[in-house]
C-alpha cells in the first residue's frame, strides 16, 4: 500500500511539475504557426526526457549520488566544470523566464505591469527555499499545478481533428517559414529535456534516500509521470492549433495567449490560464533555484541539503539567494518575458550534449551502476534525440536571429 | 578543397546578406504581423464583450496591441515605393489601429454594445490582410 501511494504521488508530482512557461510558450507558438504539425517535437522531446529522468533516479538509488556528484567523481573538477557551468548559465535563463511567468501572471490577474512584481516574486519564492522542506516544495508546489490539466479538458472540449493530431507525431518538414519552424522544434525540445530536470530528481532521490528497493517506483514515476506531462504540452500545442491557428494569430506575446482557454473553459479560462501559468512557473522558479544551487553545491564538494537548517548549508543557502536575485534581474530590466523564454529553450537545447554525454558515460560504468548500467535502446535514444537538438540549434538559433 | 580564407569569406557573405534581408521587411511579412494582431484584437474584444475575460487584461493586451500595430504601420511605410502592395497596407493598418483605439475606448467605458462595430471591422481588415498577404506571398 505504502508503494503504490509512493508511485502514486511520484507520477501526482511528475504531471503537476511538467508544465512551465517554456513548454507553454514554445507549444502555444508551435500550435498558432504550425497547427498540430510540431507535435512529434514534444514527442521526441518527452520521450528523451523519460530516459534522463528514469537514469538519474536510477543512480541515485544504485550509487547514492547525484548526477554532478558523479561526474565531479567520476571524471575530475576541470573536466566537470564545463557542464557544472553550462546547465548553470542556461539554467539561469530559463529561472529568468519563469519568473517573468509568475509576473505575467500577476499582471494578468491584477493589471498591474509585470515589473512590480519581480522582487516580491523573487522573496516569496526565496522564503519558500529558506522555510520549506524539499518534500513541501516537490509534492506541495506539484500538487497545485495539477490546475494545469486544465488544458486537457479544454483539448478535449474543443474537439480538435484527433487524425491530424496523430498525424503531427509523424515528423514532416513545413510547407512555409522553415527558419522558424526548425527554431521552433529546438525551442520546444529545449522545454522538454531541460538538465535542471534530471539534475534536480536525482538530488531530490538522494535527499529522499532512495535505494535498489526504489528502481521500480523509478521507472514509473518515469515512464508515466513525464509521458503524462508530456500528454499536457500536446495539450497546450492542440488548443493553440483550434484557436489561433484558423484565425492566423501569430503569439509574438504573451498578451495574446491569455484568452487560449477562454473559447472552450468560457469564464474559468481566463483564470485557470493565470493560475497555470503562475503555479507552473512559480513551482519552476523555485526547482530552478534550489536545482542550481545543488549544482554548485555538489561541484565545490560543500554541503547541501533544502531539508537541514540554513544555518548547516550557509553558503548553499547563499547561493540559492544570489541565484534567485541574478535571475530577477532581466525582468526587471525590462526584458521581454516571451523572446527570453523561446531563446534560452533553443540555448537549452544547443548545450544539451554537454551535460548529456558525461551523464551517459557515468551511466555505463559498472563502478557506480553496477549491473543497474544503460542498455543499447536508452543510450542510443538519448544520443540521437540530444545531437539531433543541438545541431538543429545550432543552426537555426542564428538564421532565427538574423532574420527575425 | 577550398581554403580556410574563401570559407571564412563565404560565410561572411551569407551573414551580411542574412543581416540585410532583416532589414528590409516583406510585404507578406507585414501583411502577416498585421493580420495576426487583427485577429489577435478581434477574438480579445469578442471574448469580453461573452464576459469571458476581465477589463484589466482586455485592456492591457489591447494596448499591446496598438503598439504592434504602430510598429508595423512603420514597417509599411519603409517598403519600397515601387511595392505593390504598399500603399494597401499602410491604408489597411492605419484602418485596423483606429478599431482597435475604438474598441479600447468600449471596454474602457465597459459599453459591451459599442465593440460590435470595431469586431465587425477587424473581421473585415483581417480578410483583407490575409489575401494581401497571400497575394505578396505568391508575388515573391
Amino acid at each position: 500500500m505504502k508503494r503504490i501511494l509512493e508511485v502514486s504521488l511520484g507520477i501526482v508530482t511528475s504531471v503537476g511539475g511538467f508544465l512551465e512557461v517554456g513548454s507553454i510558450a514554445t507549444a502555444a507558438q508551435g500550435g498558432a504557426a504550425f497547427q498540430f504539425q510540431l507535435t512529434w517535437a514534444i514527442v521526441l522531446g518527452t520521450v528523451c526526457l523519460v530516459f534522463l529522468v528514469e537514469m538519474s533516479g536510477r543512480l541515485a538509488a544504485v550509487s547514492k549520488h547525484t548526477v554532478m556528484d558523479a561526474i565531479r567523481e567520476r571524471f575530475g573538477f576541470p573536466f566537470s566544470l564545463a557542464p557544472a557551468a553550462t546547465v548553470l548559465l542556461v539554467s539561469l535563463l530559463v529561472m529568468a523566464s519563469e519568473i517573468g511567468g509568475v509576473c505575467l501572471a500577476l499582471q494578468f490577474v491584477s493589471g498591474i505591469a509585470l515589473q512590480w512584481w519581480v522582487v516580491p516574486v523573487a522573496l516569496l519564492a526565496w522564503l519558500l527555499l529558506w522555510k520549506g522542506t524539499f518534500g513541501m516544495l516537490e509534492q506541495g508546489v506539484s500538487a497545485l499545478g495539477l490546475v494545469t490539466i486544465a488544458f486537457l479538458v479544454a483539448a478535449i472540449r474543443l474537439h480538435p481533428s484527433w487524425g491530424a493530431v496523430a498525424h503531427g507525431v509523424l515528423p514532416t518538414p513545413p510547407s512555409h517559414d522553415h527558419t522558424h519552424y526548425w527554431f521552433l522544434v529546438v525551442s520546444i525540445m529545449g522545454a522538454s529535456v531541460s538538465p535542471y530536470l534530471f539534475l534536480f530528481y536525482s538530488s531530490g532521490a538522494v535527499e529522499d534516500k532512495w535505494d535498489e528497493s526504489y528502481l521500480s517506483i523509478n521507472r514509473i514515476t518515469a515512464g508515466v509521470g513525464m509521458s503524462f506531462g508530456g500528454g499536457l504540452s500536446v495539450a497546450v500545442l492542440v488548443v493553440a492549433g483550434v484557436v489561433f491557428f484558423p484565425r492566423g494569430i501569430q503569439v509574438d506575446s504573451y498578451d495574446q495567449v491569455g484568452v487560449i482557454l477562454s473559447t472552450s473553459l468560457g469564464h474559468w479560462g481566463f483564470w485557470l490560464f493565470a493560475a497555470s501559468l503562475g503555479i507552473a512557473c512559480f513551482g519552476a522558479t523555485a526547482e530552478i533555484a534550489l536545482a542550481s544551487a545543488y549544482i554548485v553545491a555538489q561541484e565545490l564538494g560543500w554541503n547541501w541539503s533544502e531539508d537541514a537548517n540554513p544555518a548547516e548549508n550557509a553558503r548553499f543557502v547563499l547561493t540559492y539567494t544570489l541565484i534567485i536575485a541574478l535571475a530577477a534581474l532581466p525582468m526587471l530590466l525590462g526584458a521581454s518575458p516571451l523572446k527570453l523564454t523561446v531563446l534560452s529553450m533553443a540555448l537549452t537545447s544547443a548545450s544539451l550534449p554537454v551535460a548529456v554525454v558525461p551523464f551517459l558515460l557515468l551511466m555505463n560504468d559498472e563502478r557506480y551502476l553496477g549491473k543497474h548500467t544503460n542498455g543499447v535502446i536508452g543510450n542510443t535514444a538519448v544520443i540521437a534525440i540530444t545531437l539531433m537538438a543541438c545541431v538543429l540549434a545550432v543552426v537555426s538559433i542564428p538564421l532565427e536571429l538574423v532574420g527575425g | 578543397m577550398p581554403s580556410a580564407r574563401w570559407i571564412v569569406l563565404t560565410a561572411l557573405l551569407n551573414a551580411a546578406g542574412l543581416a540585410a534581408c532583416a532589414g528590409s521587411p516583406d510585404a507578406s511579412a507585414v501583411a502577416r504581423d498585421a493580420q495576426s494582431w487583427t485577429a489577435s484584437s478581434a477574438l480579445i474584444g469578442e471574448r469580453w464583450r461573452a464576459r469571458t475575460l476581465p477589463t484589466p487584461y482586455t485592456r492591457r493586451s489591447l494596448d499591446a496591441a496598438g503598439e504592434s500595430l504602430q510598429q508595423t504601420a512603420q514597417m509599411a511605410a519603409q517598403l519600397p515605393d515601387t511595392t505593390r502592395e504598399r500603399a494597401l497596407l499602410v491604408q489597411r493598418v492605419k484602418m485596423v489601429r483606429e478599431a482597435v483605439t475604438a474598441l479600447d475606448s468600449a471596454v474602457a467605458r465597459g459599453d459591451r454594445s459599442a465593440t460590435s462595430a470595431p469586431i465587425g471591422a477587424l473581421a473585415i481588415d483581417r480578410h483583407v490582410l490575409d489575401s494581401v498577404g497571400k497575394a505578396s506571398g505568391d508575388n515573391e
